[in-house]
């Protein structure tokens, strides 16, 4: 254990990304009850201010600051990204367990589903989800879950392959263990690793692409009353701070280096922990990582 | 090898064939799930009397063939997927193709100039670096890891929002309103570009590091070859694969996908269509482009694993 954690902190990115992500952390917790009234009083006579010593980036086109938004914005940002992976994960999981369980040409057929799945547009298949869910801050998530749930399946399906016809597994097989038993207890066990690091890789990529639909005004609707300090996500914030880019750019750069800044830690942290469970992982992984990156 | 490739081929189209057919399918089913009818969105852009509007309605219903059984829409649905047929838009009342070959154009120069970006950059860097830092330069190599992973990772619509900020509003190297010429494009390429082209970049690296470590090319340097033709030779022919597979993947998912950053830069693509479109309920383009788009990454795919396969034949057998 000693030793995982200081491979974890061994590396620059390593010990960078868990810093960043324990102050991510408190920000999401500590954030709406500290700067939630900062970021949510309007001021009329002070909108798109430039920066000064009041508003250190400034306010946006009601006047609000822009700092105290992007601060309180870590919260909803960060759920909203920790649902779509934990159904990606789940559905993922599911999916891919179910097919080495089956196995045979129903494995092969679902590998080719997985691939056909993987080699869409993760924005443009979640654009489509929302058309039938109805735009909203739940679909959105529920949406990007969906469009990258093939990737924890390609994951389960390959590292299971790997496992499946080691020689543990061949003899609970023998001993006459069921299926079902072997595949949670012999086979999950050893691909959880693999899995975990997975999750914190794609944290950071569901968090850009739920801003994404965000920005698009598929996702958290611009809401105002009691409860708007829960209702800022960086997403809505770039697309209002595209508008005035022109003239007052920090409304667009705060909560664009905020996405940005995640989803570096938490791609960083998802490397680094790669790194101390399994050296030889990383090389595969990135790859894959890479190229969805590329789509949003 | 000559019994390969026929029945790579042919592999390949049937591939191509299935999934285009099961494309058909799912997009026929997920319009079918969205709640409410489509012919009351059809006649919702309309102004007139009730009258007017009830026939309307009729005329959409039968125009988007919901009047007959499902079986029959179905059938007409690949009917309209193979001759691309899908009547006119909603709101513009123009054809569906037109409304996308008004867009193909803008949505074209973008997927080119990010792949442009893709290949240009990462290629002759990954190159260079990967000659350069052959067990020397431990700096160069941890400056290079370290640079291409941060930018590498930052999405390309926060890319977008800081290159705009960078040369348009700091330094007035680029238009602030769009001109029309080729300028318009470069911003936007490197938007998307930059982050896949450094990621690509440290691939290369390591391609170019595991040839370079090779019996072959050892010998060929300790024959004193000129280096140039081991790289041309032995370097350039492995690095393509992984420039060609990312370079296709870039390529097919600009094609819908740019979405946020057409946006940013006010661009009117395809996906920005397809947005819109879904937000209105303009249904017979969101079939048609989500078909579309489907179809291109589908062929895209198809076509680099050909590619792949002129330069490395090993993979007919796969």
């Amino acid at each position: 254990m000693k030793g995982r954690i200081r491979a974890l902190l061994g590396t620059p990115t390593g010990a960078i990304s868990v810093v960043l992500l324990l102050a991510i952390l408190v920000l999401a917790v500590i954030g709406p009850a500290v700067f939630g009234d900062a970021a949510t009083t309007t001021d009329f006579l002070a909108i798109l201010q430039p920066s000064s010593s009041a508003h250190p980036l400034g306010t946006d086109g009601a006047g609000r600051d822009i700092l105290a938004r992007t601060l309180v914005g870590t919260r909803l940002s960060l759920v909203l990204a920790l649902v779509a992976v934990s159904i990606a994960a789940g559905i993922g999981l599911l999916f891919g367990a179910a097919l080495v369980t089956i196995g045979g040409r129903t494995e092969r057929v679902g590998g080719t589903v997985i691939d056909t799945w993987l080699g869409f547009p993760s924005i443009l298949l979640s654009v489509l989800i929302i058309a039938i869910l109805e735009p909203g801050a739940g679909a959105a998530a529920v949406a990007i879950g969906l469009s990258i749930a093939p990737f924890f399946a390609r994951i389960t399906l390959s590292s299971a392959a790997g496992v499946v016809n080691l020689d543990y597994v061949s003899a609970a097989r023998l001993l006459g263990l069921s299926r079902v038993r072997i595949g949670t207890r012999y086979v999950l066990g050893s691909i959880a690793d693999a899995l975990v690091v997975a999750v914190f890789s794609m944290f950071g990529q569901a968090l850009i692409a739920v801003s994404a639909l965000s920005y698009l005004g598929l996702g958290v609707p611009a809401d105002v009353g009691s409860s708007e300090r829960y209702s800022i996500d960086w997403g809505r914030m770039l697309n209002e701070g595209i508008e005035n880019f022109r003239q007052r750019p920090a409304g667009a750069l705060g909560p664009a280096v905020a996405i940005a800044i995640c989803g570096l830690a938490f791609g960083w942290f998802g490397d680094a922990l790669g790194r101390t469970f399994n050296p030889r992982l990383v090389v595969r992984r990135r790859t894959y990582a890479d190229i969805s990156a590329a789509d949003s | 090898m000559s019994g390969g490739w026929p029945r790579f081929l042919l592999g390949r189209l049937i591939r191509v064939v299935a999934v285009c057919f099961i494309l058909v399918t799912v997009v026929f089913v997920a319009v079918r799930l969205v709640p409410g009818d489509p012919a009351q969105k059809a006649v919702g852009f309309l102004d007139g009397t009730r009258k007017e509007k009830d026939a309307a309605i009729e005329r959409a219903r039968s125009d988007l063939n919901l009047d007959q059984s499902l079986p029959r829409q179905y059938v007409q649905s690949l009917v309209s997927a193979i001759t691309f047929d899908y009547g006119v838009s909603f709101r513009t009342q123009e054809s569906v193709s037109r409304v996308i070959l008004d867009r193909l154009g803008s949505t074209l120069r973008l997927a080119l100039g990010g792949t442009m970006v893709v290949i240009g950059i990462a290629v002759p860097l990954g190159l260079i670096v990967g000659l350069s830092t052959n067990g020397r330069r431990k700096g160069l190599e941890v400056g290079f890891s370290g640079l291409t992973g941060f930018v590498g990772s930052v999405p390309p619509y926060v890319m977008a929002t800081l290159l705009i900020y960078a040369f348009v509003n700091s330094l007035p190297w680029f238009p602030r309103i769009p001109e029309g010429s080729v300028a318009d494009d470069v911003l936007p390429s490197l938007a998307v570009g930059l982050g896949p082209a450094l990621l690509l970049a440290r691939i290369i690296r390591l391609e170019t590091l595991s040839v370079l470590g090779q019996d072959y090319a050892r010998t060929a340097r300790s024959k004193w070859l000129p280096s140039g033709r081991v790289v041309v030779r032995d370097v350039l022919p492995n690095v393509l694969a992984p420039a060609l597979t990312i370079g296709g993947v870039v390529f097919a998912s600009l094609i819908g996908g740019a979405v946020v950053v057409e946006g940013i830069f006010n661009r009117n693509g395809l996906g920005s269509k397809l947005v819109e479109s879904i937000l209105i309920g303009d249904f017979p383009v969101v079939q048609a482009v989500a078909l579309l788009l489907g179809v291109v990454v589908v062929v895209v795919n198809a076509l680099v694993d050909v590619a792949l396969a002129v330069v490395d034949p090993r993979r007919l057998v796969t």
